[in-house]
């Protein structure tokens, strides 16, 4: 995917970064909104859409980071008292819950507008959510279990479905893992899980979080639904639960058919909050004000990052957090209002929305958190992990792919022991095949989407605010692809991932390359968004291609990182040939196609050093594939050592590139010979008059006999050209002064 | 040199000139290897004393080498496929080429750059991979299979204790004393075991002498061949010469496991004085690379063909790249299928093509030497033989129904397939 043209704009970034000051940020300016006598706000994570109720108006805005003066959307209300509010999957239809037993309706393209009371007056409504799954449209979490309801056909009721009971004390429920997860029982501890899918109603096994007990006496509190969390990293769900007695943080994976505890983290603060940014995983401290990057992948048990607080990084430019604001910034009305929110992180009023938005009720700002991928990259010491995690990175693809190949430069720069640079090698190629594999799975699939789209394009979701043209094709494999593989429920200790689709057509995908499969909607949207607007800045020829992605192909690994390398002269062409060899070794390992460019090179660097025998060797070997480009550059170098002349001169005649052949051997002056081969190998691109012209300069008579005798017998109408007058002229010329 | 061979009426001929010439070639060569050049020797002690002393200890461990029961071993009558002084490579899969490239890399990367200059990897008898140039490669190998591969090595390993070495070391060394000053002018600088043994006795090393190699405990292996040292506690590492590259003195190095023997040259000018830097060598290696190697020979051993692995049915073939010196063959127990007088008549076709070639390089011509014959023989085989420039191939066909036509179409296919195309005739 990488185009030459692209290495012209390609920026090298610096591993310096800024200056390590934290590893998580918030970028300035925030989601601000001015709405009078608002009390709260409310975060859809469905629907990804900020909700502010105030008075009878909702006001509602996309949360996109691109436009943040968006004008709201406002819809009257009937009832002032909100609860919560969702809007429906498709963003037609808002519910409110206004009481414990009322929820309202209303349609925004229609106006209609209706309600629904509960079921019963003594079970309370607990909350609600839409949901992309056949059966049902909305699910009401009340204390006596799950009501599931559809929408009637004119969108001006709910019809209920189906009622799950089950004592319920509170509930946690994210869009992107589509898993509520019911708390029960004393201390709220014994959790009921079901994930509402598009492909379908899982119900997962019944399961207790631990609590260690510290001492007898001491009576564990019952736990709340701050002390749970439900993250999806890297396409995987997780159940996070805080036990606070112990200070330990409960990790536990859900599995179709099981819950496997993965171990524990401490914690080292009363209160802590959790936010996944791109996979990773991040613990605030919120009493020491500090917050801890945790990758599932990675050890668990350890933290990737030393534990430094999160900052509010004030402009573009990447510069240094913390220095002066910047003059227009300063004269910006709201930088005085920003003083005390910035006192204010981590302060009471912060509420912490999944998966990455942090809202500021006090003072009506959203926030949404980032990784700063430079800083990580500089304060790692472990070159192959680092790579291996910013292979990883989807969200901001682009810088991670930059940082990973300016590491794979320092490393080699900074002559690292080559076995690290076989390990970082190893990290990447393996990274790019799976980028390959799950590319080659996911066309498939998008094959079949498009297939069945027309049948399947009724309920589609439409969650395209995002604006990313190519995604809407993203999006709809899951609505589209889903129902074929529900079938497929019966395997056991399936991962309870959102790709569904995995099972029929990407089996082979790692979970890591599940995003790209198109299937998980709503982290990848949120990928394509971001890097469309990097791009915009910085590259844009790789965004019209396709989509961003942190591997790295052999092209670029030759463009970025080898040939500046040898551009820069720093380090010996031994060590660079003795890298690029080991990358080499990892690729064809992961039977990846290691362009011509980088093997020229290669030769380049030996011949550099006259190891004319390992070159042909290497040859020999076909360690070095034949092409033409190798080819070329053995002729080029087998002008101070013969071999390996002959070495190329043979592989252009292996590889049937006539012409070059041809040309080659005709410098050399073996004029009969190319005859020879012209017509053996029916070679008609060179005209005759190439060959009398050499066999006349020869000043040897017979040769040019030779070469006309030749034209003669196989060149048809040989006699009427106006060689033929010249050449048997010369000839004519030639005997006349032998006689 | 000169080489005075008996002539044996029972056989009837010489044999080859060009193939007596190689002998030459190679005892040179190994000479070379094992001293620096004759004219080095003579220049640093014009007397000639230390030429003399290298001589007499290398040419009859040699001869004896060559010649069994008053033959030369080499004169058999199927020396006709066979090309003395060249390398028989293995034929590597590409991604197992990788592999032990790598592995190479990796090894003299692990010492800090410059301290391996080269290796030479061994699988049984046949080269995987080296770095040396081709006419120390062919050195190298030459005697790395006369000595140093599992079949040649001592099978008495772990047996000799020091003791033994030092007994060993002195009875041998008697009749071969050399002054020390003299040995150590004729090399660039003293050796560490040169400048220890000042003032013992020196001798001569005599690394062609038989079952002066053994295998170690850990791995590497050892030879009293080049002296031990002073203090009669270990064995001196051998030392030799490289012609090609960098006419510099290397201390050799030698790790086996099962079939894989890798040689390490190091530098002596790289060494600090005094300290004998295979020691710290060997730690390294059985600390970091025995586990790549092992697993690099159980992949050899894997993808080993098996002795017949170059057979190509119906051929009986040679063919040699005089450039990189390798020659690829039909193995020897395929050859005396042959009847001999198809291999006499091959003997006959190439001391002619050798004479037209000796001519060739005498006229000074520019253009290569370029050859095309087929030969039928009286028993209805035919003999072909294709050069180009430094390619030669040699192929005896014992078919005796086929005509020149086929003949000439199985040569071509021949090529094609297993010379990468190099004697199309075009």
């Amino acid at each position: 995917m990488a185009s030459s043209s692209s290495s012209s704009q390609f920026v090298r970034r610096n591993i310096a970064g800024s200056g390590a000051l934290s590893h998580v940020y918030i970028q300035y300016p925030p989601f601000r909104f001015n709405v009078p006598d608002s009390s709260r706000m409310i975060y859809d994570d469905g629907s990804r859409s900020l909700l502010v109720p105030s008075g009878n108006k909702m006001f509602s805005w996309p949360v996109t980071w691109q436009s943040h003066s968006d004008t709201p959307n406002i819809i009257i209300l009937e009832n002032s008292h909100v609860l919560t509010a969702r809007f429906s999957l498709d963003g037609k239809i808002l519910a409110v819950q206004n009481s414990d037993y009322e929820v309202s309706f209303y349609n925004r393209e229609s106006g209609v507008k209706f309600k629904h009371p509960s079921r019963s007056h003594t079970e309370r409504i607990l909350g609600l959510f839409w949901t992309d799954c056949p059966a049902c449209d909305v699910i009401f979490v009340t204390t006596g279990g799950l009501e599931l309801f559809a929408l009637a056909p004119k969108l001006d009721a709910v019809k209920l479905v189906d009622v799950k009971p089950s004592q319920v004390s509170w509930y946690s429920y994210t869009h992107e893992s589509r898993l509520v997860l019911l708390a029960s029982g004393m201390q709220c501890k014994t959790f009921l899980c079901y994930q509402f899918s598009a492909g379908g109603i899982i119900r997962l096994p019944k399961f207790d979080a631990s609590m260690r007990k510290v001492d007898e006496t001491s009576k564990a509190a019952a736990l709340t639904p701050k002390d749970v969390h439900i993250a999806t990293m890297y396409g995987r769900v997780y159940c996070l639960q805080v036990d606070r007695l112990a200070m330990e943080l409960n990790v536990y994976r859900f599995y179709r058919d099981a819950v496997v505890p993965q171990g524990t983290l401490p914690i080292y603060s009363d209160t802590v909050a959790f936010s996944v940014v791109d996979g990773v995983l991040l613990v605030h401290q919120l009493a020491s004000k500090v917050v801890l990057l945790y990758d599932i992948f990675a050890d668990l048990n350890t933290p990737i990052s030393a534990p430094l607080p999160l900052l509010i990084r004030r402009d573009i430019a990447f510069t240094a957090v913390g220095t002066s604001e910047d003059s227009d910034i300063s004269s910006h009305t709201e930088s005085k209002k920003l003083g005390s929110t910035e006192s204010n992180i981590y302060g009471d009023s912060w509420n912490f929305a999944n998966p990455d938005i942090i809202l500021d009720q006090e003072n009506g700002i959203l926030w949404k958190i980032h990784l700063d991928l430079e800083a990580l990259a500089a304060s790692s010491s472990n070159v192959p992990s680092l790579l291996a995690f910013l292979q990883r990175r989807k969200l901001d693809a682009l810088l991670a792919k930059q940082l990973s190949m300016t590491v794979l430069h320092a490393i080699i720069i900074e002559r690292r022991p080559l076995s690290l640079i076989s390990e970082a090698m190893d990290v990447v190629n393996k990274s790019y095949s799976q980028f390959l594999r799950t590319r080659a799975a996911s066309t498939i699939t998008r094959q079949q989407a498009t297939r069945s789209q027309v049948s399947a394009s009724g309920n589609q979701p439409a969650h395209n605010r995002v604006t990313v043209e190519k995604d809407t094709s993203q999006s709809s494999i899951t609505t589209d692809v889903t129902p074929e593989a529900s079938g497929n429920v019966e395997k056991s200790l399936e991962d309870l991932s959102l790709s569904e689709a995995k099972s029929s057509s990407s089996v082979n995908a790692l979970e890591e390359g599940q995003e790209v499969d198109g299937t998980v909607e709503d982290t990848h949207k949120s990928m394509t968004s971001d890097t469309i607007e990097i791009s915009k800045n910085v590259l844009p020829s790789i965004a019209q291609g396709n989509v961003t992605v942190s591997a790295i192909s052999p092209e670029e690994m030759h463009f970025h990182v080898f040939v500046l390398i040898n551009d820069e002269m720093e380090v010996e062409a031994s060590f660079l040939a003795a890298s690029i060899i080991q990358y080499m070794q990892s690729a064809v390992t992961e039977k990846l196609k290691v362009p011509a460019e980088i093997q020229v090179l290669l030769i380049d660097l030996l011949a550099r050093e006259k190891r004319y025998g390992e070159i042909m060797h290497f040859v020999r070997t076909k360690v070095v594939d034949p092409s033409k480009e190798v080819a070329k550059q053995l002729l080029q170098i087998g002008k101070s050592y013969h071999p390996i002349f002959m070495l190329g001169l043979n592989m252009l005649r292996q590889l049937s590139f006539h012409g070059e052949y041809l040309s080659e051997i005709l410098q050399q002056g073996r004029l009969l010979e190319a005859l020879r081969y012209a017509r053996q190998n029916r070679v008609e691109a060179v005209p005759p008059s190439t060959f009398l012209e050499l066999a006349a300069a020869s000043h040897d008579r017979q040769k040019l006999a030779c070469v006309m005798r030749f034209c003669l017998d196989f060149v048809p109408s040989f006699e009427t050209t106006s060689e033929y007058q010249t050449y048997s002229a010369v000839l004519n010329q030639q005997k006349l002064v032998l006689a | 040199m000169i080489l005075v061979i008996e002539k044996r009426k029972e056989s009837g001929e010489l044999g080859r000139t060009r193939a007596l010439q190689a002998i030459l070639m190679e005892a040179h060569g190994l000479f070379t290897l094992f001293y620096g050049s004759i004219r080095a020797l003579l220049l640093n002690s014009p007397s000639g004393d230390v030429a003399r002393s290298c001589l007499q200890a290398f040419l009859p461990d040699y001869i004896s080498d060559v010649m069994t029961v008053k033959r030369l071993s080499m004169l058999s009558s199927h020396s006709g496929l066979q090309e003395r002084g060249t390398i028989q490579m293995m034929a590597l899969d590409r991604s197992t080429a990788l592999e032990v490239q790598s592995v190479v890399d990796l090894l003299q990367s692990w010492f800090g750059s410059g301290r391996i200059h080269h290796t030479l990897l061994l699988f049984q008898d046949l080269l995987v991979s080296t770095t040396l140039p081709p006419e120390d490669a062919a050195h190298l190998y030459t005697y790395a299979r006369m000595r140093l591969i599992p079949a040649a090595i001592s099978t008495s390993s772990g047996g000799h204790s020091l003791k033994k070495v030092l007994s060993r070391a002195n009875s041998s060394s008697v009749h071969l004393k050399a002054s020390a000053s003299d040995i150590t002018a004729a090399g660039q600088r003293p050796s560490p075991a040169d400048s220890s043994n000042h003032h013992s006795q020196f001798f001569t090393p005599r690394p062609l002498q038989h079952d002066k190699w053994w295998r170690d405990n850990d791995g590497f292996l050892v030879t009293d061949a080049w002296g031990v040292d002073a203090q009669g506690m270990s064995a001196i590492t051998p030392t030799v010469w490289l012609q090609q590259s960098s006419q510099e003195r290397m201390k050799l190095v030698a790790y086996q496991h099962k079939q894989l023997t890798v040689v390490m040259l190091i530098s002596v000018m790289h060494l600090a004085p005094n300290a004998d830097g295979s020691h710290v060598l060997r730690n390294q290696v059985l600390e970091k690379a025995s586990n790549k190697l092992n697993a690099l020979e159980d992949r050899l051993s894997k993808e080993w063909g098996g002795i017949n692995a170059n057979h190509v049915p119906g051929y009986r073939y040679l063919y040699v790249d005089y450039d990189s010196r390798v020659s690829k063959a039909s193995p020897a127990g395929k050859i005396a299928t042959l009847t001999k007088d198809s291999l006499l008549s091959l003997d006959k076709v190439r001391s002619e093509i050798d004479i037209a070639k000796g001519r060739c390089d005498g006229s000074g011509e520019a253009q290569p030497y370029e050859l095309e014959t087929c030969v039928r023989t009286r028993s209805n085989a035919w003999v072909v033989v294709r050069i180009r420039g430094n390619h030669e191939l040699y192929l005896v066909l014992e078919r005796a129904s086929e005509t020149l036509l086929l003949t000439a179409e199985a040569t071509e296919k021949f090529s094609r397939r297993h010379c990468d195309g190099i004697f199309a005739s075009d």
